[in-house]
């Protein structure tokens, strides 16, 4: 136990430097063993959604292998024309994984003392569920003044890495050969991820003003404005609209 | 060995795209960390970055709508019906992509 007057609603308040030990990344293995399997089938998704997309099996691979952010993509795919609109993939990106700046800034407070080089690892590894795991787990070490081991971050991500690059592999190398990915409906694959993915982003009827604005602004985007403009078009839309509604404390969602 | 066939080498243009890709999903990952140094992400911030993705996200999944045919409007609102009703994220994309194979096989459309 470090300080008891640790005060628990202030995290630059605690003392003792972040560390990263072995014990840490296993646990955060094994505690995630089960759970990863379920990256599993989207990550064979992606990959036959590669193939449909006509992007190549090595392609598809390196493109998970390096990027490794499912819904960035999923996204870029349905930008994957030659020529490759490469200012369009990289806004698309951007905005579809700027989700992680406020992962990686509600995070930070709790990295207090982490060496740079080790910090910019963690930063590196962080995706969705290896965040949500890891965060609930380091605040409560927080709260309860104990050691805040961040190798559980990486733990959880080297089980993910691995099993999403391999099946992306998997899918883009079945999906690409004389398989006929619409006769099996393949591409109905990523209209189904993100429709599962919105949904899933759904809070409270203060998203409704938003999501409101984002159709309105698409829609007339995809009728009026030529190439794909409509994606900066909806999220500027909806996100200028979650600007407008009224201020109020941030809910405790888990 | 047949299948090494289909093993195309990556197009240099692909690479630079994916390396667009990386370099920004990184600064997105490190940018929070490096951010909270300078300025607090405030509520209002939070709130543009939080609504500005699920507009993306929207914002593809009605292009798909769009462009899609009468199979895939069918299996988009069985997958909105699946998730809402049993929450299995697999089990709606599972079911989607079934209706839309059999609908095609049938020829209904």
């Amino acid at each position: 136990m470090s300080s008891p007057k640790t005060d628990i609603t202030n995290p630059t308040a605690i003392a003792d430097p972040t560390v990263i030990t072995r014990h840490g990344i296993l646990r955060g293995m094994r505690e995630n063993l089960l759970i990863s399997f379920g990256l599993l089938p989207f990550g064979f998704a992606f990959g036959a959604a590669a193939a449909t997309a006509n992007l190549p099996v090595l392609d598809a691979t390196l493109m998970s292998i390096l990027v490794f952010a499912g819904s960035a993509q999923f996204a870029a795919l349905g930008l994957w024309h030659a020529p490759l609109p490469l200012a369009a993939i990289a806004a698309t990106t951007l905005i579809v994984n700027a989700r992680h700046i406020v992962m990686g800034a509600a995070m930070q407070p709790y990295m207090k003392g982490l060496p740079r080089a080790k910090l910019m690892l963690v930063a590196a590894l962080m995706t969705d569920s290896s965040w949500a795991y890891s965060y609930q787990r380091i605040v409560s070490a927080a709260q309860i003044g104990g050691q805040r081991d961040i190798g559980i971050l990486l733990g959880c991500a080297f089980l993910q890495w691995p099993l999403w690059a391999g099946c992306t592999a998997l899918g883009a190398w079945l999906g690409s050969g004389s398989l006929d990915s619409r006769a099996w409906g393949l591409d109905m694959v990523i209209p189904a991820y993100f429709a599962i993915t919105v949904i899933g982003l759904w809070r409270g009827k203060d998203d409704a003003l938003p999501w409101i604005a984002a159709v309105g602004a698409t829609l007339a985007a995809l009728l009026w404005v030529p190439g794909n403009w409509y994606i900066l078009i909806g999220g500027a839309a909806a996100g200028l609209a979650g600007l407008w509604l009224p201020m109020r404390e941030p809910e405790n969602t888990q | 060995m047949s299948w090494l066939a289909d093993l195309s080498p990556i197009a240099p243009i692909s690479m630079a795209a994916i390396l667009v890709m990386a370099l920004a999903t990184y600064a997105t990952r490190l940018g929070g960390y490096i951010l909270m140094g300078f300025i607090p992400i405030t509520g209002r911030l939070e709130r543009f970055l939080r609504h500005m993705a699920g507009g993306v996200l929207l914002a593809i999944v009605m292009a798909a709508t769009f462009r899609g045919d009468p199979p895939i409007w069918l299996a988009l609102a069985l997958t909105v019906a699946v998730l809402l009703l049993t929450r299995k994220a697999m089990l709606a994309m599972l079911g989607s992509v079934a209706l839309v194979a059999l609908l095609r096989y049938l020829a209904v459309f």
